[in-house]
């Protein structure tokens, strides 16, 4: 028996509306008003049923093994191939980045952080270095000049607040 | 009418005008800068000009921006509105065909053509449908949330149990925040931003943008072009374009209708005209098996439903003064700044303004069809560059997209995590659409049933015996037992042939 | 990471240092950071005294909307912003709401109230074909009627326009929980939709953002909630002159973060009370509608304290305080 997906799906959904539930008893009944319905009236209902979908998909998982219900949908599982070990790396690296991008930003400001992570993006992504270099000062300008200017958005000023940009 | 036309023929009416739709193409092709937003953002430049000049900024803008959402929805899978969220299925499935061009060209033209059914009704039939508008109250609301939430069942062409789970995931998230009817702040954890609840946007852009991108960096090194839809685009011929609306002609009718009344309502707008008109257009369908495959029906329904939507919402505006949407509502607050008090009375006292916002709105169309084209053409500019560095691009612009929507680094960061979680969604095969759609509804659902809970002391029965009510009941009803039955009825057949 | 702030935080320093030695406040762009979306009233007053700011001091003001979770999120801008002055967060009302809400602690005495310049009463509305014509003839109705008859509206739980609602009751010996409060999401368009529509009794909200349903014929409006008539629209008698010593509604100021210098708040405080004074500011402030009271620090400070003491009581006997 090996895991399939349905597994992990009913697994998740069942931990979800586990979280869920153990929450919701901390929520007020509500007002007078809204006695019939309180504040933890829906959430509890969606974790009731996500933990029904959870087991149905786990039953599922069981039951109808991944591959013959594939073949009914007429869907092959050897077109499928496994991530091979590069790509994996450059994905891991790219979501990397990408927290990188979110824990800098308001430290770093919208300029530094923009450069350095796109540059370093398009390095990863084999982009030759000048190149890189080149389109992300083109993309901080257009960003910087469109949002920041013309939609007069307050991008994050960060370090080069200094420069009153 | 005509005289009202000619009126709006001067240099510094079509300039700001004119400029303001190019804007709006711009703004509403960047991902996380809104219609409304834009909106916000002309207002207060119009306060020197004449009130038509300004009026003609706001109205052509709004209906760029919501055309040109459409664009990356189409091209990249990043949806450009909040009103694309829908384009982005059949659209972006028809890109990876090598038929993005085609898509994109049938959407200008319906965006129009719906834009203009929408105005045609606003003018012609708007006392009608404000007073059909006012009926609606909680219970009305309620009933088209969950209209529209079945249409999730639609949507999915996964297994419904995945549909299921991916639509309560959305409404899930949408109970997190501030608690409307109570005030009390769920799964908050004494987190400010969380305190603001999720915003969809992010969500959306997440989703379907990020994880696309990280779907196309993890498939690379087998050249997998189903992540590299980005790079096809296709030629396009515009008689084929004709030919696609020549047999679309009732979905384009049905849409633009929907369109318009949800978008009149006052608790509805685009976004949800988009979805429902969608649901629609594949249940009455003669092929739903091809929706979320590149169907040409696929890509009609939502691009004329939520262009059509816009001259709704300008209907409960124009007739009571009360807005139809947040892009209407800034209207009605920036019409005290020319001068004009807006209410009931400001247009049945102005015949001349009334036809020049009219006439405004039906050129505007005219404009939409040109910029809309220009800005396509501009927007295929993207396509020169390689591959690599448009998946950075697109990433960047998402990412500041989503910090532009509130100026907080919070909804960038949802930005990542729900491209990460879409990812993972989309190897276990749930689909993604339904989790937007719970989120979209979620409060509708909800805020109205407590609510209206509220109002009829825990009752059931006004949900049941308001005539709308039991209208939107009956035909839901409908929507779930006709499949059953038209499989009894053929059952039926076949034993009494045998 | 810890690290590397530490080292932009050293650079930040270092950088700032010769700055603000040798350059007079203000020196660089000023944000105002307004709690509410672009495009709404708050909005289009931040935006107004932002470029009149600007032209007074020569440095530009930028606006900034931080919004969400009904304003707690850009008015918690206060407690965190840089106290050095080019950070003013524009305060409302539900500043005083948030403690007894428990969204955020915040209280007026972890701020320091800059300026006020609006004040707009609440205003008691009803349909024009609703039999009551006077706020006295809807209060015995309500007495007289089971609980739960009468559904009133106007704006979110707790916002300006609820609590005003919930005075009135308990001014008039009635208990809140006797009528039912139909909470509506963006500002009182909904409420005065729900109201068109026949779908609830009583809306309160300012009398301006429902006079041209007044005007229509299609509402009535039966009393203003302020101090006395107000000059711009002096038909409306107020709820004082009908026995009901009730006053409330919104107000919207300017607040800085504590630790600023004296100096810059003194200096600011001034610059407003420029703008203030002009024929300018009182013309953009009648044209929207948005009534005028002016506060300076002290005044606005010891109006902050008063209001949220009085709120306390309020807030439990409407059932919204979190304990």
């Amino acid at each position: 028996m090996k895991i399939n997906r349905d597994h992990i799906v009913g697994l998740v959904c069942i931990a979800v509306a586990a979280a869920v539930l153990l929450v919701t008893p901390s929520f007020p009944a509500g007002t007078d008003e809204s006695k019939y319905t309180g504040p933890a009236f829906f959430p509890n209902v969606l974790a009731v049923l996500y933990l029904l979908l959870g087991i149905c998909e786990l039953i599922l998982g069981f039951a109808l093994p991944l591959k013959e219900r594939n073949g009914k949908h007429g869907e092959t599982t050897k077109g499928k191939s496994k991530i091979d070990e590069k790509s994996l790396k450059t994905t891991l690296l790219y979501v990397v980045l990408l927290v990188g991008f979110v824990v800098f930003f308001d430290i770093l400001g919208f300029i530094v952080t923009s450069l350095a992570f796109l540059f370093l993006l398009m390095v990863l992504l084999g982009v030759p270095p000048f190149k890189s270099l080149l389109f992300s000062l083109l993309f901080v300008a257009v960003i910087y000049l469109l949002f920041g200017k013309l939609f007069t958005i307050g991008l994050p000023a960060g370090i080069l607040g200094f420069l009153e940009l | 009418m005509l005289e009202a036309a000619l009126s709006l023929m001067r240099l510094d009416i079509l300039l700001p005008w004119i400029l303001a739709m190019v804007l709006g193409v711009f703004i509403g092709a960047m991902p996380g800068l809104t219609a409304t937003m834009g909106v916000a953002l002309i207002v207060p430049l119009t306060f020197h000009m004449q009130p038509i000049a300004g009026l003609a900024m706001i109205l052509g803008l709004s209906f760029t921006a919501i055309f040109a959402g459409d664009i990356p929805a189409t091209f990249l899978r990043v949806p450009g509105t909040p009103a694309s969220g829908a384009a982005v299925l059949d659209g972006y499935e028809m890109s990876k065909k090598g038929k993005g061009s085609l898509a994109i060209m049938i959407d200008l033209f319906c965006s129009t053509l719906g834009g203009l059914i929408g105005v045609i009704l606003l003018i012609t039939v708007s006392p009608t449908l404000a007073k059909f508008a006012l009926k609606f109250t909680h219970f009305e609301y309620f009933w088209l949330g969950v209209l529209g939430l079945s249409m999730s069942a639609v949507i999915t062409k996964e297994s419904n149990v995945k549909g299921l789970i991916s639509i309560s995931g959305g409404l899930l998230i949408s109970t997190i925040g501030i608690d409307p009817s109570t005030g009390f702040p769920r799964f908050t954890f004494n987190n400010l931003n969380l305190m603001g609840g999720i915003n969809f946007i992010p969500v959306m852009i997440g989703l379907f943008g990020i994880s696309e991108v990280l779907r196309a960096i993890s498939s690379q090194s087998q050249d997998q072009l189903s992540g590299a839809a980005v790079l096809q685009r296709g030629r396009v011929k515009i008689l084929d374009v004709f030919k696609v609306m020549g047999r679309n002609k009732r979905v384009i009718a049905q849409s633009s209708l929907i369109g318009t009344i949800i978008g009149a309502l006052p608790g509805a707008g685009a976004d949800i005209a988009a979805w429902v008109s969608y649901g629609v257009a594949k249940k009455t369908s003669k092929k739903p098996e091809a929706f979320g495959t590149g169907s040409e029906e696929g890509v009609v329904a939502p691009t004329t439903a939520n262009n059509a939507a816009l001259g709704g919402t300008w209907i409960p505006a124009l007739v009571f003064g009360i807005p139809g949407d947040t892009i209407t509502a800034i209207v009605l607050g920036a019409m005290l700044m020319y001068g004009l008090k807006p209410g009931p009375l400001v247009f049945q006292d102005n015949k001349i303004l009334i036809n020049q916002i009219f006439s405004v709105a039906l050129i505007s169309q005219v404009f939409l069809l040109i910029l809309g084209f220009l800005g396509i053409k501009a927007f295929t500019w993207v396509f020169k560059f390689p591959k690599n560095v448009v998946l950075a691009g697109i990433t960047i612009f998402s990412l500041v997209g989503a910090y532009a929507i509130r100026m907080n680094s919070f909804d960038v960061f949802m930005v990542v995590l729900f491209g990460i979680i879409g990812f993972f969604m989309e190897k276990v095969k749930v689909p993604l659409a339904p989790f937007i759609l719970g989120l979209v509804l979620g409060p509708m659902i909800e805020d109205n049933l407590r609510i209206g809970l509220i109002k009829s002391d825990g009752r059931i029965l006004p949900f049941l015996t308001r005539p709308i009510s039991a209208t939107f009941a009956l035909i839901l009803l409908a929507l779930f037992l006709y499949e059953p039955a038209v499989l009894l009825v053929k059952k039926l057949r076949t034993k009494k042939a045998a | 990471m810890k690290r590397i702030l530490v080292l932009a935080l050293a650079i930040m320093a270092i950088v700032s240092i010769p700055l603000a030695a040798q350059a007079k406040y203000p020196n660089k762009p000023i944000t105002i950071v307004c709690p509410w979306s672009s495009g709404g009233g708050t909005d289009r007053t931040a935006r107004y005294v932002a470029e009149a700011l600007s032209k007074e001091l020569g440095v530009p003001v930028n606006v900034v909307n931080k919004t969400g979770g009904s304003g707690v999120i850009g008015h918690s801008e206060v407690l965190t912003a840089a106290p050095d002055g080019y950070t003013i967060v524009n305060v409302t009302f539900e500043l005083s709401t948030f403690k007894y809400l428990g969204y955020a602690n915040i209280t007026p005495s972890m701020l320091i109230p800059l300026f006020q310049f609006n004040e707009d009463a609440a205003a008691l509305s009803v349909k024009a074909d609703s039999p009551y014509k006077n706020v006295k003839d809807l209060m015995d109705a309500i007495k007289a009627k089971p609980a739960g008859t009468f559904l009133f509206s106007g704006s979110t739980i707790a916002s300006a326009w609820d609590l005003p609602r919930i005075k009135l009751l308990l001014a008039a010996g009635i208990s809140p929980k006797s009528v039912k409060y139909i909470p509506t999401q963006g500002g009182a368009a909904p409420a005065i939709t729900e109201l068109l529509g026949g779908h609830v009794d009583v809306v309160t909200c300012s009398y301006p953002e429902i006079a041209s349903q007044v005007d229509a014929g299609t509402v009535r409006t039966l009393a203003t909630f302020s101090e006395e008539r107000n000059p711009m629209f002096p038909q409306i008698p107020t709820l004082k002159e009908q026995g009901y010593n009730v006053v409330g509604g919104t107000w919207r100021g300017f607040a800085l973060p504590l630790k600023t210098p004296d100096h810059i708040v003194k200096f600011l405080e001034d610059a407003f009370k420029k703008i203030t004074d002009t024929k300018e500011f009182r013309d953009f402030m009648a044209k929207n509608q948005f009534g005028i009271k002016v506060r300076n620090s002290k005044d606005f400070s010891a109006f902050l304290d008063s209001e949220f003491a009085a709120l306390e009581k309020v807030m439990d006997e409407a059932g919204y305080l979190k304990k």
